[in-house]
């Protein structure tokens, strides 16, 4: 136990304002008891209240029928997903109406962490030796909703064409990511398209799975009909009604195909942003699932009369502290000690203990799934590796607490006496666990010797823009985006473009090994460059992972929603209304 | 009379103007990062080009008396432009909120004046009594709760002591009056706790004043009941402040529902606002303070004519 002047007596005293959390996007199942070493190894839910076996409920006959309750912690932003960067376009939207090219596996026994690309209006691919080429073939058989003027008719591949220059061809600030990779595409045939790459990409099935990219819409788009006012697509579900604030309303597309989806006649969402709100709710049965704080946790469960508690897993969501570059001559721009220092002032265990409620999870009979993010996030299987583990080499050390060595790297840096710094921070938009953590990193990091001029900064019009865009001195901790694929994460830290790489880094050796990942098709040597990188970034500390609910969550499903604990998508995956919703059932 | 009303409303064009020319202002030069920063902040490549394309596209690249001048040649013709986001007309949806926002707000006023007023005065013919301790304390208690912590009381209590909650989607009352009151009704009660507490203080302190006068004394001396001394004379002068009183609670309720829309669902002006502030989205932020600022104008010019209906005393000359 840490001496009386350390941060942890600080961090005892200081309480943990509970407030509601602003529940991110999907949430799924991921197999408990992962391990990295055997990344194809799926797990089980954890903790059947009454008797309720997932064997017993995987063999039951689908039924037909009834209507999903759910909720939205937001009205989606826009009813085009090509027209604004959120989440609730895509999750709430995009997911419902439209296919993609791919999707993320899920199923029984999928490894979801994995996030591995699988056919969804794509039947097949071939990529050519140069691996610049990328030939698709389409599905015959996918239709699109039977709204005027497309009317149900067939896709095709110049609706994915049409789809793809949309998208490339609007300002949406997404498809910049796209048009880095992408050449061009084109029609071969009625069922084929061709992509042409500007570099063998590896992450390019990744980029047509992710729900934040290329959504597939009838070539009639703008020309016949408007998709902000009334989307079409060939997806499971038909926007029915939409009525801003209060919710959308989508009715089961006949002619979906796969044969039998979905199984329930429609979904209807409700825009709920406050937690209690959506636990009463839940409890009265009106909305069919809910992640409940652990103080609610035994009353939810007693409220689902026997349901599912199913472990989604550790959500995408990571974060970590930053440095700006407001100042170019400072400290923390300089001297990669001063930036170590800050590194090994984090009690990361402690903090992950703290903010997991690992305890009270503990005395409600439930296991929680706890794991330090490094530089890849730890949601991220197969290519995340414990900071402090074997694979980090001699790298590791830098993810230790260890506040004399702090002391010393900062001595050594001409910091003798302490390093003042200003420190960033939002509120009240990433949740009671950012809050938590940004609170509990000030006491680290003065033990240590940094004098803190905390500075709280409003969301949209400091934070975005300014903070977390690095444009400020000083630290700033925040958290990143729901990213899938490695490339996409060390873009987002280190790209030479990448509004989030705070420093401004332009680091050669980085980049070169950034280049090198991104080419590699064969996953075994591409991880293994991946790893380097973490090392070698772990020694140049550009930016400092740490931990804000990188601890696996529980969700409880209520007794008559049958298959939740097989096609749960993970925690923080937007596809859900395609990879897990249309395979749910009713059993009621 | 008319023409009071008829110079009043004059001169409110110019109030209204100058709160256009204000708003505008503070929301394009004042408010750090305008609708293009927050929409490039959320993308994870800085790109100036796709930046100045979307400004050009919002025509913000113009200057801001040029920006300012298409914008109110625009709302005199009726039109308030259309959000950035999702492309419908501000008008059309300010058509759909603002009944909603306003029958919220009026069943707010209603429950505050009815339970506020009777009491004031009661407590105040009762001053310093028993009554009059036992009805000041919960209104210091509801005037110190911010209403998105009852609100919260309210939910959680009422889910965990009688199986309630407030129906999960609003309907209108066409559609299903039952499930619009239930829905409407308790978020009003919670609007109104803070406003009857404020009405009933109120009331209380002018009922004390107005009773400490001569004329009441001189009522009483001539023998008139009670109850019509307070009725006939007391109430009478009291009206006059509280219709003051109203005037302002009317514009704290049209701007302050926002809190109790976001908890309850409730698909009102006050969330419209917020969201499309916090976005930045012009139109919609820009149309619907103005509109709020014509209303809350118009509601001070009835509130001064009635003051003229109330109390004979006023002329308008």
């Amino acid at each position: 136990m840490p001496g009386s002047n350390s941060w942890y007596t600080s961090r005892t005293v200081m309480r943990r304002r509970r407030l509601f959390r602003a529940l991110a996007a999907a949430t799924g199942l991921t197999a408990l008891g992962l391990a990295c070493s055997n990344p194809e190894r799926a797990g089980s839910t954890s903790g059947r209240p009454q008797g309720t076996t997932a064997a017993a409920t995987g063999t039951q006959t689908p039924k037909r029928g009834g209507r999903w309750q759910d909720y939205m912690t937001q009205d989606p932003a826009s009813l085009d997903p090509y027209k604004v960067v959120a989440f609730s376009a895509q999750q709430y939207v995009g997911a419902f109406v439209y296919s993609r090219l791919y999707k993320y596996n899920n199923g029984p026994g999928v490894n979801k962490s994995l996030y591995k690309p699988v056919p969804d209006l794509a039947v097949s691919h071939e990529i050519t030796d140069d691996g610049l080429t990328y030939i698709i073939k389409i599905r015959p058989d996918a239709r699109f909703h039977d709204i005027p003027p497309v009317n149900g008719r067939v896709l095709d591949a110049e609706d994915v064409v049409a789809s793809y220059k949309r998208f490339v061809g609007l300002p949406a600030p997404q498809s910049a990511t796209f048009k880095v990779a992408v050449d061009s595409a084109e029609v071969v045939d009625r069922q084929t398209v061709r992509f042409r790459l500007k570099a063998p990409y590896a992450p390019f099935l990744d980029m047509l799975a992710n729900p934040g990219f290329l959504w597939i819409m009838p070539r009639e788009a703008d020309n016949g009909f408007d998709p902000t006012q009334r989307p079409i697509g060939t997806g499971p579900w038909v926007l029915d009604k939409h009525t801003p604030s209060v919710g959308i309303a989508y009715q089961r597309h006949p002619n979906y195909f796969l044969k039998d989806l979905p199984y329930m006649d429609g979904v209807d969402m409700y825009v709920i942003s406050e937690y209690a709100q959506r636990l009463n709710q839940f409890k009265l049965g009106r909305l069919y699932t809910i992640i409940p704080q652990a103080q609610d946790f035994q009353d939810v469960v007693k409220a689902s009369q026997g349901g599912m508690i199913v472990d989604i897993g550790i959500p995408l969501a990571w974060g970590g502290i930053g440095f700006g570059h407001l100042d170019p001559d400072s400290p923390t721009m300089r001297d990669e000690r001063v930036r170590k220092a800050v590194s090994l002032a984090l009690d990361r265990d402690g903090l992950l203990q703290a903010i997991s409620n690992d305890a009270i999870w503990k005395g409600l009979g439930q296991t929680i799934e706890k794991k330090l993010n490094n530089f890849i996030p730890a949601a991220l299987g197969q290519w995340w590796v414990d900071p402090r583990g074997s694979e980090m080499g001699s790298s590791a050390q830098w993810f230790k607490f260890d506040v004399g060595e702090a002391k010393r790297l900062l001595a050594a840096a001409g910091f003798p006496n302490g390093l003042s710094l200003e420190y960033h921070r939002t509120v009240q938009i990433y949740g009671t666990d950012y809050d938590s953590a940004a609170e509990a990193l000030v006491p680290m990091l003065q033990n240590a010797g940094f004098r803190l001029d905390v500075k709280v900064d409003d969301y949209r019009s400091v934070w975005q823009p300014t903070s977390w865009a690095g444009k400020v001195r000083g630290l700033v901790y925040g958290l990143g985006a729901a990213f899938t694929d490695p490339d996409e994460v060390f873009n987002y830290l280190f790209g030479p473009d990448s509004s989030r790489n705070h420093m401004r880094v332009r680091d050669p050796q980085l980049l070169s090994l950034m280049e090198k990942q991104r080419q590699q098709l064969d996953v075994q040597e591409r991880r293994k460059t991946v790893i380097e990188i973490q090392r070698y970034a772990a020694d140049k500390m550009y930016f400092v992972p740490v931990e804000s609910r990188t601890y696996s969550q529980k969700e409880v499903a209520h007794s008559f929603v049958q298959g939740y604990e097989h096609w749960r998508v993970p925690s923080g995956s937007y596809g859900g209304a395609t990879e897990s919703l249309m395979h749910l059932w009713l059993n009621r | 009379m008319g023409r009071y009303i008829a110079r009043r409303l004059l001169l409110a064009i110019p109030t209204v103007l100058g709160v256009s020319v204000l708003v505008f202002l503070v929301l394009r030069a004042f408010v750090p990062a305008d609708a293009v920063d927050i929409l490039m902040s959320q993308v994870l490549r800085e790109d100036p080009q796709i930046a100045e394309q979307i400004r050009r596209g919002y025509g913000l690249s113009a200057s801001l008396p040029e920006q300012y001048l298409a914008w109110i040649t625009q709302v005199v013709t009726g039109d308030l432009g259309r959000s950035y986001y999702t492309g419908r007309s501000v008008a059309g949806e300010l058509a759909v909120r603002m009944p909603v926002t306003v029958e919220l707000g009026v069943m707010a006023l209603l429950w505050a004046w009815v339970l506020g007023v009777p009491i004031g005065v009661i407590v105040a013919l009762r001053q310093d009594s028993p009554l009059d301790y036992l009805f000041r304390a919960p209104s210091i208690l509801f005037l110190a709760i911010p209403n998105l912590w009852l609100a919260l009381l309210v939910l959680t209590f009422g889910a965990r002591w009688f199986h309630w909650a407030p129906p999960i989607q609003y309907r209108t009352v066409f559609e299903n009056p039952r499930q619009h009151f239930e829905l409407m009704v308790p978020a009003a009660l919670v609007l109104g706790a803070t406003l009857s507490a404020q009405v009933m203080r109120f009331t209380r302190a002018a009922m004390l004043e107005v009773l400490r006068q001569d004329y009441i004394r001189t009522a009483r001396a001539k023998g008139l009941r009670g109850r019509l001394v307070i009725t006939r004379h007391a109430l009478r002068n009291v009206a006059v402040p509280l219709v003051t009183v109203l005037g302002g609670e009317v514009a704290t309720v049209l701007g302050g529902t926002v809190i109790i829309e976001t908890i309850f669902g409730i698909p009102g002006v006050g969330r419209y606002y917020v969201d499309s502030f916090n976005v930045r989205d012009y139109p919609v932020a820009q149309g619907v303070n103005l509109v709020l600022a014509c209303a809350v104008v118009l509601i001070n010019v009835v509130v001064d004519v009635s003051y003229g209906l109330i109390d004979p005393r006023i002329r308008y000359s």
